[in-house]
């Protein structure tokens, strides 16, 4: 995610658009950033941060910037579908073959599996807990690795047949994304059981 | 201003923390299953011997604690008078983590009714640091007592999982080792710059 930091005054805004949780924010100890999402025209994606409080707190948001100031759509990104499918459906959901990852890892990152992560690998090098797996494991990884294919379907829906990190766990597994923006998962085949845990960073 | 999540309307509450404590200030965020969550949290968090503690502080003060929606499981204490703890909607499966974070935000107010209060823009610069950096490292070997805890007793590694996540996992393995709090201290700082440098992409 390539995150845009913004100034005094777009945070200052941002804190005014997030409605009640704007009593968790103050310009002066919070710092906003953006991110364009490919996926949609009118929504980017917002988060804001306080660096004062302890610990540190994150929430992130869906924004239409282009809307008027009063009627603009925030939708808090509380860790359901909910919020994801209703900025889908007041834009234009912009589904194709480059940005059906994307709005995979997305929608796994901002509504998560209580199971654990879930993410499409796109190549090893990007795995970040590559280095952590034994050698055995790094051996039949890389024997069994595909790149993601992507078949569009003649309904706009989308199929990916990829390897992923699903729930804690490496699998071969078929994604579908269908026009709405409803994603899941089918046919999982185990490739390696048990990721070690790893430190998240904040991609 | 509409956050159509729930399509509530909400009147507009500004300013940061000071008005949390407020009626109504949180309750368009106010998680659907509050009272479960925070049920399961408690329960969860008695099964381990430092929880058990940290909840008879808070059967003595009665601190009030709201459960709100997020996607991310953390807690906040602003006014170091109450809990304000994050949970996603589907959280069956995550009570331990769920119950470490509570476990955390009893800590942190038990650290207030010891003194160690939230540091004031008032205060020096060295102060306010030194503040900050003795809250986070008492906060981090709570946080890794109870994941050890946890493992060790309840054959549970998603709290230890969290911490490492976190960015702990030379901590977690400090406090494992008993070295000196010198040395712990070491080491968390040099974990939170590298998590900071990660995390923002700040490297000043």
């Amino acid at each position: 995610m390539d995150w845009q930091r913004l100034d005094r005054k777009a945070t200052e805004a941002l804190i005014q658009k997030a409605g009640s949780a704007s009593v968790l924010f103050s310009a002066q100890t919070s710092e906003a950033r953006r991110a364009t999402l490919p996926f949609l025209d009118n929504y980017a994606l917002y988060r804001l941060t306080n660096y004062a409080a302890l610990p540190m707190i994150s929430l992130d948001y869906l924004v239409n910037e282009n809307t008027p100031q009063n009627g603009s759509a925030v939708f808090y990104l509380d860790g359901s579908t909910t919020p994801i499918l209703h900025a889908l459906r007041n834009d234009t959901f912009n589904l194709s073959e480059e940005t059906v990852i994307p709005y995979v890892n997305f929608f796994y990152k901002n509504a998560p599996d209580p199971e654990g992560d879930i993410y499409v690998i796109e190549d090893l090098e990007s795995l970040v807990f590559f280095d952590l797996l034994d050698m055995e494991q790094q051996g039949q990884l890389r024997n069994n690795f595909t790149a993601p294919q992507i078949i569009k379907h003649s309904d706009g829906s989308i199929e990916v047949k990829a390897c992923l990190v699903y729930q804690g766990s490496l699998v071969k597994g078929d994604v579908f994304v269908s026009k709405d923006g409803t994603v899941r998962i089918n046919n999982i085949y185990m490739m390696i059981r048990s990721t070690p845990a790893y430190h998240k960073m904040d991609h | 201003m509409n956050i159509d999540n729930n399509h509530k309307t909400e009147s507009e509450l500004q300013g940061p923390f000071s008005q949390m404590g407020q009626p109504g200030a949180l309750d368009a965020l106010r998680h659907e299953h509050h009272e479960v969550v925070l049920q399961k949290a408690r329960e969860t968090l008695g099964k381990v011997p430092t929880g058990q503690t940290l909840l008879k502080l808070l059967e003595r003060y009665k601190f009030p604690i709201n459960v709100l929606r997020g996607k991310e499981i953390t807690y906040l204490s602003p006014d170091e008078k109450s809990i304000t703890l994050f949970a996603p909607p589907e959280y069956n499966g995550l009570e331990s983590i769920i119950a470490m974070a509570l476990g955390l935000g009893i800590r942190e107010l038990e650290q207030a009714l010891m003194g160690a209060t939230r540091p004031t823009e008032d205060m020096d610069d060295i102060t306010y640091c030194q503040r900050v950096l003795t809250k986070s490292v008492d906060i981090t070997k709570y946080m890794c007592i109870l994941a050890n805890e946890f493992h060790e007793l309840k054959d549970d590694k998603k709290p230890l999982d969290k911490v490492i996540e976190l960015g702990h996992g030379d901590v977690y393995t400090a406090y494992v080792n008993k070295v000196s709090y010198e040395e712990f201290v070491d080491i968390f700082v040099e974990n939170d710059i590298e998590a900071y440098e990660k995390n923002t992409g700040n490297s000043e």
